[in-house]
């Protein structure tokens, strides 16, 4: 429905009187009631105060924000009884023509209008409640509020978007493609800051980088998709980086990523080598850590494959002598 | 085939998720019996409540019973025929000779000294069998089910036994005494006897200067027992500790436990 912000519109206009040039004014109470042609019910009557410059009308209703796209013209008195016109521009676009006359302490009024969802009249009434009050206190609060809404939301647009930037600067600590990416739902990517796209990219093409994304989950479809993020072939990348891993060794980074590498470096270092040196052939300081991996590597490999060989327990053992010299 | 699944250290290298209870035996090639945690929480172990031969893993608890009774490091202890005559590894300790308690508890917690161990057991409750019987009681009062002592120094006997989860909780019990703390973590020291002689005192655990973190704490062998060690290691305040019992390769098995517990702890496990 969208007469309601029409009527809003209009309610306001008719209500309210022109900007005020007393300091002060008088209550009155409104009460108003719309009228559509072809409506099947009655609207209920709004009752509201609003404070009027005390006096008599000197001029018509007028719209209480300046920011409103009516305007009233043709404003004609006779006697107690006033006449005019308006029009308004932009989304709420209407014309009409209102009318009221008044009494020291009461009025009544009408306002026929035009607007693309059809005819509507809205006849008023008002009473004066006499209490003082000042005209143009209701606007200041109104503009006042008006503004504290849309500094708030101000606020709270720019705290979104810096908590939407630190975590997106954390994706890119993280290598959490994911968050770069758009989710199955094709909704947008959470993270589309082209710089922090750009930066988990360069990331990634660094060992840190690629140790931190690859040790997180070495699914193929995740590395396919950092591959398509970054217009890149996932594995000629994880190449490249084993190749230079080797120059000179980075053999964390060997043992967790680079399959070949590690096979070549545990037949070189670790295969038949003891970790104390008792009995000579002792495993080299360097690669004591890495060969440490591997043998643990080979007593959890010797688990599964007793699993699949039942009853073949010492296979495993015989595996491991032969690599470690066990 | 043989070198297959080289790749360590990631989340999903080991594919399966840590158990607390019961845990996972993954790697049932390190030992007969097992266990690894971390942070006193149990991730791996295999046959962890089988009771077996404890050998000089023994030394963990003499080392409790005495630090936790009248003990006095500087109280002079002569060395008797029995104890200087006492097998396995040892200090070379002469009957008659003196040293201080504090050196030779040294001796049996670095250098897992069978003489030095069984001089301390006599002098601290005036014979061995009295002493074994103060850590019978301490292991009753621990609760730990799986233990008793038939010697104070885990010579092999059809009584001494002990299982990889009590050992665990001696070895958490004891590495919180500052005292055995600071003598696990030792690559080597000396004692010295009232006559002046001067005994080079060198640690049986080959994890300490090799292994990053590692801080003690004890290895055992007999025949019986096989080849068994506690390894006890810290890492950016992670505590790992690794007990094998009857371990083929004992120092490849502990070190590569003790990092797949550190990559563990280190990757949420």
């Amino acid at each position: 429905m969208t007469r309601r912000p029409i009527l809003s519109l209009l309610a306001a206009t008719l209500l309210a009187p022109a900007a005020a040039t007393a300091a002060s004014g008088e209550t009155w109470e409104i009460t108003s009631q719309m009228e559509m042609p072809g409506m099947p019910f009655a609207m209920p009557p709004t009752t509201q105060r609003f404070c009027k410059p005390a006096g008599d009308w000197t001029n018509p209703p007028a719209q209480q924000e300046k920011s409103s796209d009516c305007k009233v013209t043709d404003v004609k008195r006779s006697g107690n009884t006033m006449r005019w016109k308006v029009a308004c521009t932009g989304k709420q676009k209407m014309s009409g023509d209102g009318e009221m006359t008044w009494t020291a302490s009461a009025y009544t009024g009408a306002m026929n209008m035009h607007t693309g969802d059809g005819d509507m009249k809205m006849k008023t009434r008002g009473r004066k409640l006499g209490t003082p009050c000042d005209p143009g206190a209701q606007k200041r609060e109104l503009d006042a509020r008006v503004a504290q809404i849309q500094g708030q939301a101000r606020e709270q647009q720019a705290q979104a978007a810096r908590q939407q930037a630190e975590i997106c600067e954390k994706a890119g600590q993280d290598m959490s493609v994911e968050m770069f990416l758009p989710p199955a739902d094709r909704t947008p990517a959470y993270c589309t800051d082209a710089t922090r796209k750009g930066g988990f990219c360069d990331r990634l093409r660094t060992r840190p980088g690629f140790r931190k994304f690859y040790g997180d989950g070495q699914g193929k479809e995740r590395q396919a998709k950092a591959g398509t993020l970054c217009h890149l072939g996932f594995p000629a990348l994880q190449a490249t980086l084993c190749k230079e891993a080797l120059q000179p060794e980075d053999l964390d980074f060997i043992g967790l990523a680079c399959p070949a590498q590690t096979k070549a470096l545990v037949k070189r270092e670790c295969a038949g080598r003891t970790y104390t040196g008792e009995g000579g052939n002792a495993v080299s300081e360097k690669y004591r850590g890495f060969c440490s991996r591997y043998a643990a590597e080979e007593l959890r490999q010797e688990g599964a494959k007793r699993k699949a060989v039942d009853g073949a327990a010492d296979q495993g053992k015989q595996l491991l002598k032969g690599v470690l010299g066990f | 085939m043989l070198l297959a699944a080289l790749a360590w250290g990631g989340a999903t290298a080991g594919g399966e998720a840590p158990s607390v209870s019961p845990p996972v035996d993954r790697f049932p090639g390190a030992a007969a019996s097992y266990l690894v945690s971390v942070g006193g929480r149990v991730l791996w172990a295999r046959a962890p409540d089988t009771a077996r031969p404890p050998a000089s893993l023994t030394k963990v608890m003499t080392a409790l019973v005495l630090l936790t009774g009248d003990w006095d490091p500087a109280a002079p202890v002569t060395v008797s025929l029995r104890a200087a005559r006492a097998t396995g590894s040892r200090l070379g300790l002469v009957a008659g000779e003196r040293l201080h308690a504090g050196d030779l508890l040294a001796a049996t917690l670095v250098a897992s000294a069978n003489d030095a161990c069984l001089a301390l057991a006599e002098h601290a409750a005036g014979s061995e069998p009295a002493f074994v019987a103060r850590m019978n009681a301490r292991a009753v009062a621990l609760g730990l089910a799986a233990t008793h002592f038939d010697n104070a120094c885990g010579h092999d006997a059809p009584g001494q036994r002990a299982s990889a989860r009590d050992l665990l909780r001696l070895a958490r019990l004891a590495m919180a005494h500052p005292e055995v703390r600071r003598l696990a973590g030792l690559e080597e020291t000396f004692a010295t006897s009232s006559s002046g002689r001067t005994i080079r005192v060198k640690a049986t655990n080959a994890l300490l200067g090799r292994l990053p973190g590692a801080t003690g704490l004890k290895t055992g062998y007999t025949p019986g027992a096989g080849r068994c060690a506690v390894a006890t290691a810290e890492r950016g305040g992670v505590e790992v500790v690794v007990v094998l019992l009857d371990a083929r390769e004992r120092w490849w098995s502990a070190a590569g436990l003790v990092e797949a517990a550190f990559d563990e702890a280190r990757t949420g496990g």
